[in-house]
């Protein structure tokens, strides 16, 4: 892998996957897409509508054939979106709201821990799955706090399932991991069908439905972060969080990775991702790092600060502290 | 030195009640904060005003049977090391000033210079609602008892599931690969 290199390299890094603007791809989805238009008008009058607009069948058929998220044109996304809706009402029976929210200007968004104060109560990782719609059941979880005893840094010999009546158990250290948000990364190379990319806030995003499942990126990640839904993520409809977004939160099905996005959905309107605010000790450290005065910053210039796996040449933008 | 720097080291001074407590950590003075809950005065004076101040260690009756000195061992110093037994509304600085409870941040500043410059800056403590804009920040005795600091233990929530249960390391369902069509 390269280190260094220029600022924006990761899409020179793509030998393997297909140029997302690549002509070649949008003149054959454009084409499916007529042919599902008619489809489409077929079937609408034949299913049985429960929701305004067009059917189920021509939803699916939409689907199937929707263009990659960066292809979209405005028009195209917006009618995505209200796809999404649609489904949710269908299927879930929520009343959802889903948004395309773009990031923001000059903000690179980037997360600090600080190990010395996080006590292992796991109340990031109970927010995390609530706020992103994640299945319930400990399955699937963008979050995994490691307790690793006494100094040991192997990751893998780390336990995720520790479950002692109270924490933090003496000699313990809790080490929460989660997306670390790389500038080179590894998931995004290994993606045959560039469903995942970096955004320009530094938040590396997945297209649930340009996603094929094949798991590649699950194994190239050195951190574990990418998670599979092995099947329809299970969430009581009273449960679910209505604020979605459609590289962030909105429902999954089954057969897609996912990952964490920093709440996308949340940090995109200027709020706090879902494990900061639930998080009973302040271990967590949010901000952008193009801003001199944030709280990251200070962190940044005045602790000493470690990324896990440096050498791999990833270049993470998430920073672990202690004191 | 500068005067930009001296001022900041008054501004170290008047906050954190230790002198140069900025200056050597850092030129640039926190972002204005504003700390959450507020806090304020309590209903104190209804028997302080009266009530002449003792400030004999001792085991404390009622009303306040429920606080324990453990901040640091006992016998040691007691509630005047840090409330101003003539103003019981006001915390006791060594300056000879008082604060109100509103600013305890700068009581605890006297002994926890470092820890109260992070805080300020956001590296300690925490952060509310959102990560741009005017800073809100948890009051100290949100997480600590100013009485018994130390963190306590707490419940975990629930791990995840274990591998065999787990689908995601051992799949028992199949994926189901296709696409998700509406009942
Ligand atoms: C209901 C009446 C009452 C109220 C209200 C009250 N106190 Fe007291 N306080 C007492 C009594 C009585 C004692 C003496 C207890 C003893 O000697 O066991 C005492 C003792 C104390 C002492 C120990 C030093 C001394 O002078 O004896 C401190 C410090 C103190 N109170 C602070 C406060 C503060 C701060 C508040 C407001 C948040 C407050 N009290 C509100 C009744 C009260
Ligand atoms: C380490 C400094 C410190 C010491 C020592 C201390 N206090 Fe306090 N106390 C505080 C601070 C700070 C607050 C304000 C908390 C807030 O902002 O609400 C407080 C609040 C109180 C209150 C009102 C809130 C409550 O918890 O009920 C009472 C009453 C009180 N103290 C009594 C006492 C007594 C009695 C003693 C001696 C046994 C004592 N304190 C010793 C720092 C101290
Ligand atoms: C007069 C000095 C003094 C003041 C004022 C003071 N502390 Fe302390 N604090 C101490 C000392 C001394 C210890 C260490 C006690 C020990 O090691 O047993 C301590 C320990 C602590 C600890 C660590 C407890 C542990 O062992 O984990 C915390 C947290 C703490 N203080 C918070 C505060 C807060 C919050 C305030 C303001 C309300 C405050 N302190 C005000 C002297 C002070
Ligand atoms: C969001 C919760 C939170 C807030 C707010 C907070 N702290 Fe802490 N603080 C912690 C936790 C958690 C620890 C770790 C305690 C431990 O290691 O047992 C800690 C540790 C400390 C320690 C002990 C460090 C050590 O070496 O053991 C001190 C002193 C301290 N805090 C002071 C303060 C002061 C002063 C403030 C307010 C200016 C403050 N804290 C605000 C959560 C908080």
């Amino acid at each position: 892998m390269e280190s260094g290199g220029a600022a924006n390299s990761y899409a020179g890094h793509l030998p393997m996957s297909p140029d997302p603007l690549s002509p070649h791809g949008h003149r054959r989805r454009t084409l499916l897409r007529g042919l599902a238009a008619v489809a489409g008008a077929a079937s609408a009058t034949a299913a049985a509508v429960e929701t305004e607009g067009p059917s189920s069948w021509a939803d699916a058929l939409d689907r199937l054939l929707q263009q990659h998220f960066v292809r979209m044109s405005a028009s195209e996304v917006q009618q995505a979106l209200r796809r999404i809706e649609r489904e949710a009402l269908r299927q879930h029976r929520i009343h959802l709201q889903c948004d395309a929210t773009q990031p923001l200007d000059q903000v690179r968004f980037a997360q600090a821990l600080n190990l010395a104060v996080c006590k292992g109560s796991r109340r990031c990782v109970e927010a995390c799955v609530r706020e992103n719609n994640c299945g319930r059941g400990g399955a699937l979880e963008n979050i995994r706090v490691l307790s690793l005893m006494g100094m040991t840094t192997e990751l893998e010999q780390a336990n995720p399932y520790f479950n002692p009546p109270l924490v933090p158990e003496p000699g313990q250290r809790y080490l929460p991991i989660s997306c670390q948000q790389c500038d080179h990364p590894p998931c995004v190379q290994a993606c045959p069908v560039t469903a995942t990319w970096k955004e320009p806030d530094g938040i590396v995003v997945i297209d649930y439905d340009w996603c094929i499942g094949c798991r590649y990126c699950s194994v190239a990640c050195p951190y574990g972060a990418r998670h599979f839904n092995w099947s329809q993520p299970h969430i009581p409809a009273d449960d679910y969080q209505p604020i979605t977004d459609y590289l962030g939160n909105r429902p999954r099905i089954g057969g897609v990775m996912e990952k964490c996005t920093f709440c996308l959905q949340r940090t995109r309107k200027g709020l706090l991702p879902a494990c900061l605010e639930a998080c009973p000790t302040g271990a967590r450290i949010f901000g952008n790092l193009l801003d001199p005065s944030s709280e990251i910053r200070y962190v940044l210039e005045h602790k000493s600060v470690f990324r896990l796996k440096e050498e791999l040449g990833t270049s993470p933008g998430f920073w672990y502290f202690t004191g | 030195m500068g005067k930009g720097l001296f001022k900041i080291g008054m501004t170290g001074l008047l906050l954190t009640g230790i002198p140069g407590q900025w200056l050597f950590a850092t030129p640039i003075p926190a972002s204005p904060f504003v700390v959450v809950p507020p806090g304020g005065p309590d209903k104190c004076l209804s028997c302080h005003g009266w009530r002449q101040p003792d400030p004999t260690p001792r085991t404390l009756k009622k009303p306040h049977d429920t606080i324990v000195l453990t901040h640091w061992p006992q016998p040691g110093p007691w509630c005047g090391q840090c409330h101003d037994l003539k103003q019981p509304r006001r915390l006791f600085l060594y300056n000879d000033q008082s604060v109100d409870f509103r600013e305890g941040y700068r009581l605890c500043g006297q002994c926890h210079g470092a820890k109260v410059t992070d805080w300020m800056f956001g590296a300690h403590g925490k952060r509310v609602t959102d990560w741009r804009g005017p800073r809100k920040i948890q009051a100290c005795r949100v997480c600590h008892d100013p009485h018994q600091p130390q963190t306590k233990p707490v419940v975990p929530s629930a791990p995840p599931a274990p591998p065999g249960t787990s689908r995601e390391w051992n799949p028992v369902v199949p994926p189901t690969h296709t696409l998700a069509t509406s009942p």
